[in-house]
């Protein structure tokens, strides 16, 4: 068997467009005829959102971009026409704006417990499709329970911010790779792809990078 | 009362790991999102 090549996305809970490039990336790696190891990093959008922010997401990105609200009704419903042609129902009406630093935590958490992955996509239908909220710790240890995780050990982490400091290192690194908006994958950390590209593009960065890792692996 | 901790507050962050330059594939006007909401296309 081959080795894997390495993907890192940097996604945050709230971006529309993260949860379409997951599909789509999902899709590229199906059609790549190899091992993909991916591991979620942490990009928070809007970290000074509160928690219980007192609005709708069309409020919140009115007043926060400067927009009629009619053009982000737009933008919106834009966005939900590409997540249903991805296969994702997003329901906007439900979403609960909110500031996702902990839903990162969460998703650190789920990494030491080998569950990233399910937590990730636990997350993103949480706030897109089934208007759960994201911010609160007792919302997000009951997400946590839905895929397994222990919900007393989560509360306790969450609330100790156990995984805080890997949550802003992940900041700090996509800072450092120049990352301003997500998503964002580094393919065996040479390649970088920003936005929700076709899936065509994903499956030829991990061809590329699997060709050239075998190259170096022969030399 | 508000359960997300004061993220600008001095926390020591996880040592980051060391950041090779990366080669941008792909097109540049794909969908995503950045500060305040969705940008691109």
């Amino acid at each position: 068997m081959s080795e894997a090549i390495k993907v890192d996305i940097w996604s945050d809970v709230q971006c529309p467009w993260c949860y379409i490039g997951k599909r789509k990336f999902e899709a590229g790696a199906a059609l790549f005829d190899g091992n993909v190891e991916v591991e979620y990093h942490s990009f928070e959008l809007a970290p000074d959102t509160p928690v219980d922010f007192d609005g709708s997401p069309v409020d919140y990105l009115s007043q926060r971009k400067g927009l009629p609200v009619a053009e982000v009704e737009q933008m919106l419903e834009h966005v939900t026409g590409i997540a249903e042609s991805v296969g994702l129902h997003y329901d906007y009406d439900s979403v609960h704006q909110t500031n996702t630093v902990i839903s990162h935590e969460l998703l650190h958490y789920a990494k030491a417990h080998g569950r990233q992955l399910d937590m990730k996509e636990r997350l993103l239908k949480a706030y897109f499709v089934d208007g759960r909220h994201v911010g609160r710790i007792a919302d997000l240890a009951d997400l946590a329970a839905e895929i397994g995780l222990d919900r007393d050990d989560v509360i306790r982490a969450l609330t100790a911010h156990d995984f805080l400091a890997d949550v802003k290192a992940d900041v700090a690194q996509a800072s450092a790779y120049g990352i301003q908006g997500v998503p964002f994958f580094v393919i065996d950390g040479k390649y970088g792809i920003s936005g929700a590209q076709d899936p065509d593009t994903f499956a030829q960065a991990l061809r590329q990078a699997h060709t050239e890792k075998s190259e170096e692996k022969n030399k | 009362m508000s359960d997300a901790p004061d993220t600008t507050a001095p926390v020591a962050p996880a040592e980051a790991a060391s950041v090779p330059t990366i080669e941008l594939l792909g097109q540049a006007a794909a969908g995503g999102c950045c500060g305040g909401g969705s940008c691109g296309v």
